[in-house]
């Protein structure tokens, strides 16, 4: 959308009121982020599974002079603060307070997403619903009348297709307008709970009202409602607040028993019952479909792909399929990117004067970077299956196949998503474990999810597998995923039987309808994480690269020294040699020396520069024109094969990366289980390399 | 009868909740109120189970589907 100019001529002043913040709440799925990118012209990723969106996202948006700040909020059911994204949504609708709501509804399950809006029409919001997905809605025979729809919800309803843009013109005019309406709502739409529970209600309004804040601050009778449904979060702030505090809560605890004794259930319930009886009303006036196959397409592919035998053979095979295409396929553009590697240094060493200078650039940057830079197709690759998996509508089956599998094992079901967003990346999956609802469920999934092994992690295992088991090299790989999956598992069923004891939560989730993947929407998707992985090559890995390089070439042998150092002596006596001289009384038992142990701790910083390590300390002072097999000769030269395998291990297991130590500890929210998920990962790691490579020697392998 | 004995492809309506507090009120948000309609779709393994529930599929946990009382259309 073109922004309109601001008059320059318009006063700091005016310039303040013109803008308005508007909140996107929503079901999750009900396409709240299509709605967002089409209002705000960005691209935050969309999916096809309820928690894609875990964190609430903010763009601006222009119209008639307004800027808009628009807010994407998690998608919720209800604004009962179940889950963590229930409860951003929540706190931000309460405590943010922002000036109009737009309630976006999937328009193919009305009933359901408008129980949602009966919270927000009980919270007094000025909102405006979408009614999202309306070409679905008519494929499917559908009709809603919009007018009707409207009136008896007392709020405008606009009609939306977020992923083509439709109706968002509309929507922002709506917005405008209801702000600048200056009582609360047009028509304010009371949900009637019948004569028992209003007559409650009342009165605990009448104990709220004598109160001499309250009721400036918050909308009573929502209120009223929120604390007759045990609302914690409400009934901590009332009673922090209120001076009146022992007369409501007395009020309070008389209308539950009054209800729970006549209505025979739990005020909570008698409520959410109300509210599917007052949407179930609006329906009968407002919504009428044709009649359609009760088996939908959905339905059918689910019948194969959720059957009872073949479920999880078929989740199997299309994971297996995964990974060939990412190695096999990935592995051609891969060659022609190492030979370009290999011209560039070529054409560096000789264009530059020999030197600290040349050395710097050829050893440290060029092979530093170069290192990395050649997994690009294969990163592409395994993120283009995880978005399709994402988009079709299949992560939530996955999920769903897994958990009885998962349940077993101490996990949840929902786990299951985290761990295979962790082949991509653990950062975006130990974040996407927010949908899980129940806390432990949270930590455990959070603090095993490093043991996936991520795609940063997968250069050390082609250089290492390719160099030393030639054609296995495949199957070595294959073997060490598999490794970190039993050891996710193991772990996990270790922390559920002795830390965190009891039952993973019951599982329920919604089974989006299959969609074909839009491929605008897949290829956003893969070339954020390309520019992602291409600034961390530019960053990152560049400047480690040069540090290393530093700390390899630094201090110079005294040039008075009577015979020339070999180049190992040289870097023994640098002050990375000296580290990894350090701690290679820990890692002799695993058996490689100081230079795996240098290459493991500048790998903290990020996995790949395990390779960029490699790449410095074993290329610099060796013959730059030789093939670009160097590397390669000088490990075979200094590892055995199963010195390579407990490398890879190690490498596998311990410590995840900063980022994702980062990720980890604003996730956890606590800086014990933080270092306590480095601490089991360090042990684990040494004790599994240990056994491997100790093992192997006994089995007689070298 | 709990929905979980409910056989493949069947019909019910809901009728009560039992079962922990937080969760009654979890299957109630979701949908799971008196005289909704449920449909068995799928039993997939390990006897979990996919609902049609107003136009819409969930997936449900056994235990979460012992919860949630109903009676068969048939018997209506």
């Amino acid at each position: 959308m073109l922004t309109k100019e601001i008059d320059e001529t318009a006063s700091n002043v005016e310039l303040v009121q013109k803008r308005i913040k508007v909140a996107l709440a929503g079901n999750p799925n009900s396409g709240k982020t299509s709605i967002f990118n089409a209002l705000t012209g960005m691209r935050q990723h969309v999916g096809n599974w309820a928690g894609v969106t875990v964190e609430k996202k903010e763009g601006y948006a222009h119209y008639g002079g307004y800027t808009i700040e628009v807010v994407d909020l998690p998608g919720t059911y209800s604004l009962t603060a179940f889950s963590m994204e229930e409860l951003v949504a929540r706190d931000f609708i309460i405590k943010e307070r922002p000036d109009v709501i737009i309630n976006v509804i999937d328009s193919t399950n009305l009933e359901r997403n408008l129980y949602l809006t009966t919270q927000l029409i009980e919270l007094g919001c000025k909102a405006v619903v979408a009614l999202n997905m309306t070409d679905e809605a008519e494929h499917k025979g559908i009709h809603i009348d919009k007018k009707k729809l409207a009136e008896l919800l007392g709020m405008p309803v606009v009609n939306t297709i977020g992923t083509i843009g439709k109706g968002i013109q509309d929507l922002l005019k709506e917005a405008v307008a209801i702000k600048e309406v200056k009582e609360p709502l047009s028509r304010h739409i009371h949900i009637n709970y019948g004569a028992e529970v209003e007559e409650e209600i009342k009165k605990i309004q009448a104990e709220l009202k004598k109160d001499p804040v309250i009721p400036k601050m918050f909308y009573t009778r929502w209120l009223a409602v929120k604390l007759l449904e045990h609302d914690k979060n409400v009934a901590e702030e009332i009673y922090g607040r209120a001076q009146a505090k022992d007369d409501i809560e007395k009020q309070v605890a008389s209308s539950h028993a009054h209800i729970e004794k006549i209505l025979d259930d739990e005020s909570e319930i008698i409520l959410a019952d109300a509210r599917y009886g007052f949407i179930k009303g609006l329906l009968q006036e407002a919504y009428s479909h044709r009649s359609f196959d009760r088996i939908t397409f959905s339905d059918k592919i689910d019948k194969v792909l959720t059957n009872r035998l073949l479920g999880i053979p078929i989740l199997i095979g299309l994971l297996w399929v995964m990974f060939q295409t990412t190695f096999k396929l990935g592995g051609y553009p891969t060659d022609w990117i190492e030979s370009l590697v290999g011209h560039v240094s070529n054409f560096a060493s000789s264009a530059i004067p020999d030197g600290m200078l040349n050395d710097l650039v050829v050893n440290g940057i060029i092979s530093g970077i170069g290192g990395v830079v050649v997994f690009l197709p294969n990163i592409l690759i395994l993120f283009f299956f995880i978005s399709l998996f994402e988009d079709t509508g299949y992560m939530a089956r996955a999920a769903f196949i897994m958990d009885r599998v998962m349940h077993t094992l101490g996990l949840h079901g929902k786990s299951f998503i985290p761990m295979i967003m962790g082949f991509g990346c653990n950062t975006s999956a130990i974040m996407g474990a927010r949908t899980l609802e129940n806390k432990t469920d949270r930590i455990l999934t959070i603090l095993i999810n490093p043991l996936v092994s991520c795609s940063a992690r997968l250069p050390v295992y082609v250089l290492l597998a390719g160099t030393f088991f030639g054609r296995n090299a495949g199957t070595v790989i294959f073997s060490i995923y598999i490794t970190g999956i039993i050891l996710a598992i193991l772990v996990g069923q270790l922390f559920r039987k002795t830390i965190f004891k009891g039952e993973a939560a019951p599982f329920v989730m919604e089974l989006p309808p299959y969609r074909i993947p839009r491929v605008q929407s897949i290829l956003i998707h893969m070339w954020e994480k390309a520019s992602i992985f291409l600034r961390k090559v530019g960053g990152i890995i560049l400047i480690a690269s040069i540090l290393i390089w530093f700390m390899t070439a630094f201090p110079k042998p005294k040039s008075d020294s009577q015979i020339a150092l070999s180049h190992d002596e040289h870097i023994l006596n640098s002050y990375a040699g000296r580290a990894g001289k350090f701690i290679e009384p820990v890692l002799e038992p695993l058996g490689f020396g100081w230079k795996g142990g240098i290459a493991l701790l500048t790998g903290i910083a990020a996995k790949e520069i395990v390779v960029s390590t490699f790449g410095v300390l074993y290329q610099a002072g060796e013959n730059v024109n030789e093939e670009n097999d160097t590397l390669r000769n000088a490990l075979k030269k200094d590892m055995t094969p199963m010195a390579a395998l407990s490398f890879m291990l190690f490498t596998l297991i311990y410590i995840p990366c900063v980022g994702t130590l980062g990720v980890m500890y604003r996730e956890l929210g606590s800086l014990k289980w933080t270092l306590f998920g480095v601490g089991y990962s360090l042990i684990l790691a040494w004790l599994v390399s240990f056994i491997a490579y100790q093992g192997g020697l006994i089995l007689g392998f070298v | 009868m709990p929905l979980s004995m409910l056989g493949l492809r069947n019909k019910g309506v809901v009728v009560g909740l039992r079962g922990k507090f937080d969760l009654k009120i979890f299957l109630a948000e979701l949908g799971f109120v008196s005289g909704k309609e449920v449909e068995i779709m799928q039993y997939t393994s390990g006897n979990n189970l996919i609902v049609g529930l107003g136009g819409c599929r969930l997936a449900l946990d056994r235990s979460l589907a012992h919860l949630i009382e109903i009676i068969p259309q048939k018997e209506l």
